[in-house]
């Protein structure tokens, strides 16, 4: 299956940069998965795919304002781990009020580099 | 002759249910689509899916004093009101594609009808969805094209799932109930019937452009339906029937009516159960949880 080169531009006024590489057997198809794989989070205005050790940059045809989509998309980040200190410490300062306290100790720092 | 209040809650039930019912679907490809760029893409349109049931869901919570959640999550089977063509289970690729090129195609009509609906938060919303069907849309042909007129094995495959699907997606215009106060309040600006008939002729053409048109004459028929839940599906006394498909002066169109009650009356096939209870198993195990 051949390889594409994935470029975009972050803002109208860059000019394309690699971004990524995906395997698709003709252009149409390579313009529909680079949208969905390199752009679904709005990470930029314009993308357009190479096949690799070709010169032609064939450029998708959506509207800026439709890559990454129009509705949303909140739901979609990542922030299973966001606040996790704050609500250990919500929680541990609760349980002092009823006269408790979490005494399994921490994990050690820096445990990776041991 | 307004509508009650039922009939709009059932209208946006059935285009909201029919997203997420087929998005939860969508979703079990996640990790097993034949290659890394389509498990990415495919896992993104099942989100957008879900996203869109998510807004219509917002639109019909006020009317019910439900939330989004209490919605998608919180009804009893029965009270699900998919077509039947959302719930059936991925089978293999060219099932999934054939489905999603039906289900797409069918949504695309509805929709456009929709954006001149006099209910103005539906229209207005419609517009948006369009947005990203669209693609939905980009996403089936470019795979259907590619199956059509690959090898034979794809090919074949392919024309296995149209031949299984579009006996169900022709049910996708199932009739809703009060349908006719819908119509004429403007709510619904064409009847199913009509949409149907647009539908129809426009992909028989594009069967025939590829010759896989014999699939509009030996298809299977849509499965028998069961009552589910506590059963209080309304009472039809007979199996659920869809008008039959011909060709008429050069153009696909179908002949007869849809009798019995299929998914936009909440009667659905026994594949519903399981995903049902798989879907909405968390939201039962713990009521009220917030996370």
């Amino acid at each position: 299956m051949p390889v594409w080169d994935v470029f975009g531009k972050r803002t109208p006024g860059d000019e394309f940069v690699l971004v990524g590489g995906i395997k698709a057997p003709d252009t149409e198809m390579a313009l529909v998965l680079a949208r969905e794989t390199h752009f679904r989070h709005k990470e930029g205005v314009a993308y357009g795919v190479r096949r690799r050790g070709e010169e032609e940059l064939h450029v998708g045809s959506y509207d800026p304002d439709l890559i990454g989509g129009v509705t949303d998309r909140s739901y979609r980040r990542q922030e299973a781990y966001a606040g996790v200190g704050g609500k250990l410490k919500r929680v541990a300062r609760q349980m002092a009020e009823q006269g408790l306290r979490i005494d399994r100790p921490r994990p050690p720092q820096h445990r990776s580099q041991a | 002759m307004t509508p009650s209040d039922d009939a709009r809650v059932t209208l946006l039930l059935s285009l909201a249910d029919d997203e997420l019912i087929l998005g939860h679907r969508h979703s079990e490809w996640t990790g097993w689509a034949p290659h890394i760029e389509e498990d990415l893409a495919f896992s993104s349109i099942a989100q957008d899916e879900m996203a869109h049931a998510r807004l219509l869901y917002n639109l019909v919570g006020p009317i019910l004093g439900r939330d989004e959640d209490s919605l998608a999550f919180g009804r009893q089977p029965e009270e699900y009101l998919n077509a039947l063509l959302c719930e059936r289970p991925n089978l293999d690729w060219g099932y999934s594609i054939a489905r999603q090129y039906l289900y797409d195609t069918a949504d695309a009509v509805r929709l456009e009808a929709l954006t001149s609906s006099t209910w103005k938060e539906l229209a207005d919303l419609v517009e948006v969805l369009r947005l990203e069907e669209t693609y939905h849309l980009d996403h089936a042909r470019v795979w259907f094209q590619r199956l059509a007129e690959g090898p034979v094995t794809g090919r074949q495959r392919l024309a296995d799932g149209l031949s299984t699907g579009i006996g169900e997606a022709v049910a996708i215009f199932e009739p809703l109930p009060e349908e006719e106060a819908l119509v004429s309040d403007g709510l619904l600006p064409r009847q199913n019937e009509d949409l149907l008939a647009d539908w129809l002729g426009a992909v028989g053409e594009e069967l025939e452009r590829v010759s896989l048109d014999f699939v509009l004459e030996r298809h299977r028929s849509v499965g028998e339906m069961v009552p589910t839940g506590s059963g209080e599906v309304e009472e039809v006394g007979q199996a659920f029937n869809v008008p039959g498909l011909v060709k008429r002066d050069g153009r696909w169109t179908h002949e007869g009516g849809f009798a019995g009650a299929g998914g936009r009356r909440g009667r659905h096939s026994p594949d519903f159960q399981a995903l049902w209870e798989e879907m909405t198993g968390l939201f039962r195990a713990h009521p009220g949880a917030r996370w």
